[in-house]
Order: structure tokens, then C-alpha cells, then sequence
């Protein structure tokens, strides 16, 4: 009887455990890593291709300690932030005046529905004639891709402003600018910051390519590089260092984001 | 006891393209407030209350006609008129608390911030929302929100108050509460007020004066001077005989008008 | 009509403006005519290659791996979407994995898939369907989740069995959504092939691109971007038509903007 009862108990925590928490994605993640060590270990999978969990986390660890995944890494989140603050400060200010001139956005249509398909990697072979392999290469890659969700976002979200808001400023006196400045960027902010965080992300890809393709330093050089030189746990440990990056970045948005746009969500919340 | 003439509209009327014809909103729409007055504008739903509305303010260019404040004309939205929507939720901004709100309105005037605190502070006390300077709007009731939008009105401190349906969007029970609340301001204030509603009972029951609007295209189609004591009250005023032989006289009147509309296909 | 004309008119002339502009500032050498002839040049260069086949051949390997990598990544995630928003423990079970694998650049893992696979097909297309996996996944996980339950329950009440449940109601409501991770994913698709052609191919257009700037034949380099600006401005158009076509409400939306 107490037995029976005990049971049904056990049974509903692992039924609860299973549907309420991710305990199983953990032991997932934990049982692929068991693999990864194991398989090349054993010989399975070949192992010069593809090196043991460990291999790579040594390998990981020794390239912090030396300072050089460090200062590749430092290189990169560089060069992908100065291209994300020019994508930013371009993006943010053709998107508000598309948004709110008439005759400016009927004049730039066409060219931006032109070049906004446009993946930025085709231009590469340009920038390398222009800057060759300087930072400048790297950062007008980034700021040609990153541009575009900080504009289409800016755009539309300038374009959604409720009118009702822009009449009640009206009322009481604001001029143009004040508009702006009061209604038409706080109220398009919750866009403008879901264009940044697309575009965040697309910098750290972007700074990626750019170094794989050419360039004589930075996290994506540092892949390539050992690849050529057949290092392979290296290669993998710089891969995991850019995965961390885009992992790190993208948490310090979000948790800014919380903090900056309270209002948004509260007022979404309500509103559905 | 009407002071001098606040707001004078003559001849105002506002058309928009559909496809070929020109429709008229609002045609030909003259009349003045006096200072101090509560005037209520009733008419049928759907003609033109609003657009006539936002012409007052020229928050849209009327297609003809003249609006005077203090017999200046006006060819922008004016500093001594004030509008307050119908729909709080979309005139309140979300991202300021309800403070802010209010300071919005006082950041364009010479004024030290203490200044600006002190008022905004007291315009909110002013409609019982003490205590809830540092919520946002949307934390708020609606009828809550809407006294926002009014004591964000009340602070600019302006010589004449338009409402267009201030208490549409509300209970009922809310609507009673917002509408002694805006009594108690116009009188406590000697505030102007124009206030446009279709609830005829709400008109009659606020109101020295009201205008009844005749089907689209609109224009004044009688006035009525409205002879209740002040101060009213929720029961006493709409028990009296005389507030029910206005709201018979004006209900005919609307539905006359109402059934115009329908006729002319609208 | 006739003003969408007079809008139009004002961005064909700016974007004439701009063309001429490149030709002038090129002739008098005000940049160098050696990084940026002419777009005369560019534009002949780009008819001759067209006209002799080099670049209709170079787009169509480059398309061939951009649908194959896309609908690779199609195939499997939609089934694992839907299974993912439909089911607690399924979710549960992979969500960790996905949320470690999604902030990884796609491009990064190149030199991983070259290694075991070198660089044949097989890689571009592996390469692809790994960076469209991450948005149609979650766009079709998403888009199951937010049916509204009510939808859900009318169709029990009516007598549908759990597969008549997902086929007649959740996937045609979740369906913008699942759109919506296409045409993300589409687009990065092209990226991703262009990258993965210029770092390890043999042809493609993005090869192509990348070999004639390391010839310095430089008005063929940029033939070869026209190329890839039309095909991208033409993949962006299907996915606009089709979403046109497929969800009716983008129609009203759009007029509502107007």
C-alpha cells in the first residue's frame, strides 16, 4: 500500500522533472560530450579530424593561457563593434528619415530594395582592393551588412508610430524636432533595439567570414590558419571561442534590453 | 454671467477625396464659447465629430472656414486649446510613468523643474491620482488612464479644454465617477470646456449649452440652453422634470438625424 | 497610377544619378579606375558573360546547393519544429542543444565539414542546411506554440483526432510563422554559399567573384556581383510573391500601411 503510493510519487516527480525542467537537454548535451570523447578515443570517428573533448579543451585552455586566443579574440570583438557602431549611427539615421520624409524615402527606394538583397560577403573582393587587408576591410564588410535590420527596423518602426501620439504632442506645442526627439524615437525604440540585436549577432558572423577569407589576424584567421597548419584542436578551440562570443554578446544585449525596454514589455503585456 | 467669446468657429467645413466625389465631414459649422462655459456638442454617430474636432485645433486644415481663439484666428494647433482624445491608451505615451506623462506637457514652458514638479504633482492630485506618479499608464484602470490624459490637460493650464468622447472607452459606473470629476475640475479651475460626446444624457447633464449636430454633412442643427442648478448630481439632476424634457427634445431631434443618415445611405 | 509613377520616377533618377556619378567620378580618375572602371566596362563585361554562358552556369551550381542545403534544412526541422512546440519533453530534450549551437557563426564550421567532407558539394549543402536549421526551427516551434488553444479545442470538440488536430489546424495557423523562418532563412542560405564557395570551391559564383579579383579582372569581378545582387534582389521577390500568394493577410496589411 505505502509501497503503491511512494511509487505513483516517484512516478510524478520524473513525470514533472521530464515536462517542467530541461534536465534532460543537460544529460542530452552531457551524453554528446561523452561521445565526442569517447568516438575518437576508441577510434571510431578519425581522430586527427576530430579530437577528443579533452584534446580540444586543453587545447582551449592553452590558448587562453598564452594570451593568443585572447588577443585574436580582442581583435575580432573590436572590429565587429566599430562596423556595428557605424551600421548603428547609419542604419538609425536613414531609417528615421525614410521613415518620417516622404520625398526622402521615394528617392531611395529603389536603390535600397536593390542593394538590401545584397549579401554582404559578395562585396569582399572590393573592400580587399580598396583597404586591403587593414581593419578598414573588415569593418566596411560589417557596416554594409549590419546596416540593413538597424534600417529596415528604424523604418518601420518610425512608420508604425500611433498618429494619435504624434497629435497629442502636436497639441501642446511641440515642434518637429521635439516630436522626434519625444515621440518618434522613444516610440520606435522597441524596433530600432530588435534591429540591433539581429545586427549584433550578424556582425560576429560577418567579422567571421571577413577574417576566414582575408585578413592576418582576428578569431576567424586564427580558424584558417590552423587549418592550414593542421592544428586541428586549435581550429576547433577557436570555433568554440567564437560560439562563447556570440553567446556572451548576445546575453549582455538581452539583459540590457530587459532593463532599457521594462516599459515594452509591461505595455505589450497589458495590451494583448 | 458668460464672459467674453474664448472660441469662435465660423463657417467651418472639411471635405476629403474618395475616388471621384468629394465627401463633406463636417459643413458649414458656426458657433462660439464664452469663457467659463461648459459647452457639450451630441450628434448621431459616425458625423464627423472627431474630424471637426481636430479642424478646432487644426490638427487638420479645414477645407473652408475660420477658427478664432480670443478672436485671434488660428492657423496652428494653438497654445491656449487643449484636445484630449477618446482613446487614453493611444494618446498617453507608454514609455513615460505617469509623471512623465504629465511633465511632457510643462518641458516646452520657462519653468524651474521644481516649478514644473510642483504643478504636475498638484494636477494630479487634482484628479485623485496621488500616489501613482511613478506607475506607467498601462499599470493603470482605464478610467485611471484617463485622468491622466486630463490632468496632463489641466497642467498645461490652457484657456479652454476640448474633449472629443473623453468617457467613450469606459464602464459605466467609471463614466459617472469621470464625469462629477470633470465638473468638479471646470468649476474648481474656472476652466472653458468643450466637450463632444453622442450620450445625450451625458451632454444635458454637464453642459450650460448644447449643441445638437445634425447627420453628415454636419452643422449645428439647434442649440439648447440648458437651465439645471449647479452643482448636479448623478440622481437628483436626472430626475428633474426639465432634464427629461431635454433629453426627449434632443432625442428626437438624433434620431431625425439618424434616420437621415441611413436614408442617405452613410 | 499616376502618382505611383512620379514616386517611382524620383528613385529610378536617383539610382541613375548614382550610376552616372560612378561613371564620371571613374573617367576622370577621381578613384582609381583600376578598383572601380567605369560601369560601362562593368556592365559589358557583365552582358559578354552572360551572353557566353560563363555566369548562367556559375548561378545555377550556386542555386543548385542554395535550394539543396535550404529544403535539407527544410525536411528535417519543420517535422522537429512542430514536434518541439507540440511536445513538453521533446522540447525540453533539445532545447539546450539548440540554444548552445545557435549563437555559433554558421561560417565557422567550414573548416570542420572541409575536413571530413573536403570541398565538394556534400559541404556547401551540409554548410547551408546548418545555418537556415537555426531560424526555420525556431520560427516553426514558435508558430506551433502560439496557436491559439481555443482553434485547438473547437476542433477536438468537432471530433478530430490528434493528427487531423495538426494537419487542419495547427500547422495552417502556424503557418505565416513557419513562412516567416524561410524568408530569414532564404536569404542567409545565399550568404552562407557565397562564404563557403569562397572559402573552398571549385566553381560557383562566389569563387568566381573572389578569382577574378586575384586575376584583376576587375570588370569581371563586378559582373559577378551584379549577378549575385540580381539573384538575392530575385530570391527576395519570390519569397515576397510567395508570401503574397500564400497569406492572404500580408495583402490587407500592406493597404492598411497605405
Amino acid at each position: 500500500m505505502t509501497g503503491q503510493a511512494t511509487g505513483r510519487t516517484t512516478g510524478q516527480a520524473i513525470k514533472s522533472i521530464v515536462l517542467e525542467t530541461r534536465l534532460s537537454g543537460a544529460l542530452l548535451l552531457l551524453f554528446l560530450i561523452i561521445l565526442w570523447e569517447v568516438l575518437p578515443r576508441s577510434g571510431i570517428i578519425y581522430a586527427r579530424y576530430f579530437p577528443a573533448f579533452s584534446t580540444v579543451m586543453g587545447a582551449l585552455l592553452e590558448g587562453i593561457r598564452s594570451g593568443e586566443i585572447l588577443k585574436q579574440t580582442a581583435i575580432s570583438i573590436y572590429r565587429a563593434f566599430c562596423g556595428y557602431f557605424l551600421a548603428i549611427i547609419i542604419g538609425v539615421t536613414l531609417g528615421t528619415l525614410t521613415g518620417t520624409i516622404r520625398w526622402v524615402s521615394d528617392l531611395l527606394d529603389i536603390t535600397v530594395e536593390l542593394l538590401r538583397p545584397m549579401p554582404s560577403v559578395a562585396l569582399v573582393p572590393i573592400a580587399i582592393l580598396l583597404f586591403g587587408t587593414s581593419n578598414s576591410y573588415n569593418i566596411s564588410i560589417i557596416t554594409f551588412g549590419c546596416t540593413w535590420p538597424i534600417f529596415v527596423n528604424t523604418f518601420e518602426g518610425t512608420r508604425s508610430v500611433d498618429t494619435q501620439w504624434i497629435d497629442t504632442a502636436r497639441i501642446y506645442g511641440a515642434t518637429r524636432f521635439d516630436l522626434l526627439r519625444k515621440v518618434v524615437v522613444p516610440a520606435a525604440l522597441p524596433y530600432i533595439v530588435s534591429g540591433l540585436r539581429v545586427s549584433l549577432a550578424t556582425s560576429i558572423i560577418i567579422v567571421t567570414v571577413t577574417e576566414m577569407l582575408a585578413s592576418f589576424k582576428g578569431l576567424g584567421f586564427f580558424i584558417m590558419d590552423t587549418y592550414n597548419g593542421y592544428r586541428i584542436p586549435q581550429m576547433y578551440s577557436g570555433i568554440i571561442t567564437i560560439g562563447l562570443v556570440g553567446y556572451g554578446l548576445n546575453w549582455l544585449f538581452m539583459k540590457a534590453e530587459g532593463r532599457l525596454m521594462a516599459w515594452h514589455k509591461g505595455w505589450m503585456a497589458k495590451s494583448v | 454671467m458668460p464672459g467674453p467669446t474664448l472660441l469662435r468657429a465660423e463657417q467651418l467645413r472639411r471635405t476629403y477625396i474618395r475616388g471621384e466625389s468629394e465627401i463633406a465631414a463636417c459643413a458649414n459649422i458656426t458657433f462660439s464659447v464664452n469663457k467659463g462655459e461648459f459647452v457639450c456638442i451630441v450628434g448621431p454617430s459616425g458625423c464627423g465629430k472627431t474630424t471637426m474636432l481636430k479642424c478646432m485645433c487644426h490638427l487638420l486644415k479645414p477645407t473652408a472656414g475660420k477658427v478664432f481663439v480670443n478672436e485671434k484666428e488660428i492657423d496652428r494647433p494653438p497654445k491656449e486649446m487643449i484636445l484630449i482624445f477618446q482613446d487614453y491608451s493611444r494618446s498617453l505615451f507608454p514609455w513615460r510613468t505617469v509623471l512623465k506623462n504629465v511633465l511632457f506637457v510643462l518641458e516646452k514652458k520657462r519653468l524651474s523643474r521644481k516649478e514644473r514638479l510642483d504643478i504636475a504633482r498638484s494636477a494630479l492630485s487634482a484628479v485623485y491620482l496621488s500616489g501613482f506618479e511613478n506607475h506607467y499608464p498601462w499599470e493603470l484602470s482605464g478610467g485611471m488612464q484617463q485622468r491622466v490624459a486630463i490632468a496632463r490637460g489641466i497642467a498645461f493650464n490652457p484657456d479652454i479644454l476640448l474633449m472629443d468622447e473623453p468617457f467613450a472607452s469606459v464602464d459605466a459606473q467609471t463614466r459617472s465617477d469621470l464625469e462629477d470629476a470633470i465638473l468638479e475640475i471646470w468649476s474648481k479651475f474656472s476652466q472653458t470646456i468643450l466637450l463632444v460626446t453622442h450620450d445625450i444624457e451625458e451632454a444635458i447633464y454637464l453642459a450650460d449649452r448644447v449643441l445638437v449636430l445634425s447627420g453628415r454633412p454636419s452643422e449645428i442643427r439647434e442649440e439648447i440652453q440648458i437651465d439645471l442648478e449647479r452643482p448636479r448630481n448623478q440622481l437628483t439632476t436626472k430626475e428633474d422634470k426639465r432634464f427629461i424634457e431635454y433629453r426627449h427634445h434632443i432625442y428626437t431631434l438624433i434620431r431625425e438625424e439618424g434616420q437621415k443618415c441611413e436614408i442617405a445611405g452613410i | 497610377m499616376k502618382e505611383f509613377l512620379s514616386t517611382k520616377a524620383k528613385g529610378i533618377c536617383f539610382l541613375l544619378f548614382l550610376a552616372f556619378l560612378w561613371e564620371i567620378v571613374s573617367r576622370n580618375k577621381l578613384i582609381s579606375p583600376l578598383y572601380f572602371p567605369p560601369i560601362s566596362k562593368d556592365l559589358v563585361a557583365f552582358y559578354q558573360l552572360m551572353l557566353d554562358g560563363t555566369l548562367p552556369l556559375e548561378v545555377i551550381r550556386s542555386l543548385g546547393r542554395i535550394f539543396g542545403g535550404f529544403f535539407l534544412a527544410v525536411v528535417v526541422m519543420i517535422p522537429l519544429g512542430i514536434l518541439m512546440g507540440l511536445f513538453k519533453p521533446i522540447y525540453n530534450l533539445f532545447e539546450p542543444l539548440t540554444e548552445l549551437l545557435r549563437p555559433l557563426p554558421p561560417p565557422a564550421i567550414i573548416p570542420v565539414v572541409m575536413l571530413f567532407l573536403g570541398i565538394g558539394e556534400a559541404m556547401k549543402i551540409l554548410v547551408i542546411a546548418f545555418a537556415c536549421s537555426f531560424p526555420i526551427l525556431i520560427n516553426t516551434m514558435d508558430g506551433v506554440r502560439s496557436v491559439e488553444p481555443t482553434l485547438v479545442d473547437t476542433a477536438k470538440t468537432f471530433g478530430r483526432n490528434r493528427y487531423e488536430v495538426i494537419l487542419q489546424v495547427i500547422l495552417p495557423a502556424s503557418l505565416h510563422q513557419i513562412f516567416t523562418g524561410w524568408r530569414v532563412a532564404l536569404p542567409i542560405a545565399l550568404i552562407v554559399d557565397i562564404i563557403a564557395e569562397m572559402v573552398g570551391a571549385l566553381n560557383g559564383i562566389g569563387r568566381f567573384i573572389l578569382l577574378m579579383q586575384r586575376r584583376f579582372d576587375i570588370p569581371e569581378m563586378y559582373a559577378g556581383i551584379f549577378l549575385v545582387a540580381i539573384v538575392g534582389y530575385a530570391l527576395n521577390a519570390l519569397l515576397r510573391y510567395l508570401n503574397r500568394t500564400l497569406i492572404g493577410w500580408h495583402k490587407a496589411k500592406f493597404e492598411a500601411v497605405i
